[in-house]
């Protein structure tokens, strides 16, 4: 691989327009064939996470924290053992 | 993006403020979770793929950075961000290490949802489609494009703090985003001409 890092002319300006389509969200108006609207097509290609597993896990994690913070260290300890269980880290499914 | 860096929910100017809170009230760290938690999960999904690895890896990400935040230091306006994609490369990294990834192709059913947005298909199966599609697209990339370009768009950091994580000036991140979205596109605009030319035949 070429791991040559001086930039050209069109290559500074395309990540100057990139910088300038990741600050406007890529709601900017490109064309769809040009390089900057597949930048704009990535920008927006944003996988979600499900609103449920959000919800959960930053309820588990105050708790969690909560707990810490109080010297529960059997509480606190016994969220970190299931995380990293051999079944997973899927203790935010256990509630 | 679902937020660009003028629209995230802590400004800048706040977001020290909320760091230094953040470690010792829960309710502060809730609040910084909540601002990073697209980012993170968004990232994580492009780097494992399936829905399951991506809800696990963003679960242990938050869980080391609630554990970690108290060993937090403030240096700069986007230092907290550099610190969360560090733990978020590294842990995914780890789980690499430890768990053989296959190269298996996976069904749409174990992708994630996509955000809606005007530039996606309707149809939510299709937009999963356009995610294999793009995801396949940039895991074909050298693998520190491939970071460079994840944390770029869906980590939404700057250059400087893509360098620090992996080792790099700003300049050569820089280099390999330019020659990434080259690439990327020009496998894009050859792939969709190769499918429009089989739908032709048929």
């Amino acid at each position: 691989m070429n791991e040559n890092n001086q930039l050209s002319d069109l290559e500074q300006e395309l990540i100057e327009k990139v910088e300038k389509i990741l600050e406007e969200d890529g709601n900017q108006k490109v064309e769809s064939q040009s390089i900057l609207g597949f930048c704009s097509h990535l920008a927006e290609t944003v996988p979600q996470a499900r609103p449920e597993f959000q919800q959960e896990l930053g309820d588990r994690l105050v708790k969690s924290m909560q707990a810490r913070l109080a010297g529960d260290l059997e509480a606190a300890k016994a969220i970190k053992v299931t995380s990293t269980s051999q079944q997973g880290i899927r203790w935010w499914r256990n509630i | 993006m679902e937020k660009g860096y003028q629209e995230q929910l802590i400004t800048v100017s706040y977001q020290r403020e909320w760091v230094e809170k953040a470690q010792n009230d829960p309710l502060a760290f809730r609040h910084l979770y909540d601002s990073y938690f697209s980012r993170v999960y968004a990232y994580v999904s492009y780097r494992v793929g399936r829905i399951q690895d991506a809800e696990d890896m963003t679960s242990e990400i938050f869980l080391k950075a609630m554990e970690g935040i108290t060993r937090f230091e403030w240096q700069h306006e986007n230092s907290f961000a550099g610190w969360i994609f560090r733990i978020a490369h590294n842990t995914v990294n780890d789980y690499y290490r430890k768990n053989n990834p296959v190269d298996e192709p996976l069904s749409l059913e174990e992708l994630p949802e996509l955000r809606a947005s005007v530039l996606l298909p309707e149809d939510a199966l299709l937009r999963k489609e356009k995610f294999a599609q793009l995801r396949r697209l940039i895991y074909a990339l050298p693998s520190r494009r491939q970071e460079v370009i994840l944390l770029k768009f869906f980590g939404g950091l700057r250059n400087q703090e893509i360098a620090t994580i992996l080792g790099l000036n700003e300049r050569t991140v820089a280099s390999h985003l330019s020659r990434a979205l080259v690439s990327l596109h020009r496998e894009y605009i050859n792939q969709s001409n190769r499918t429009r030319g089989k739908e032709k035949i048929s």
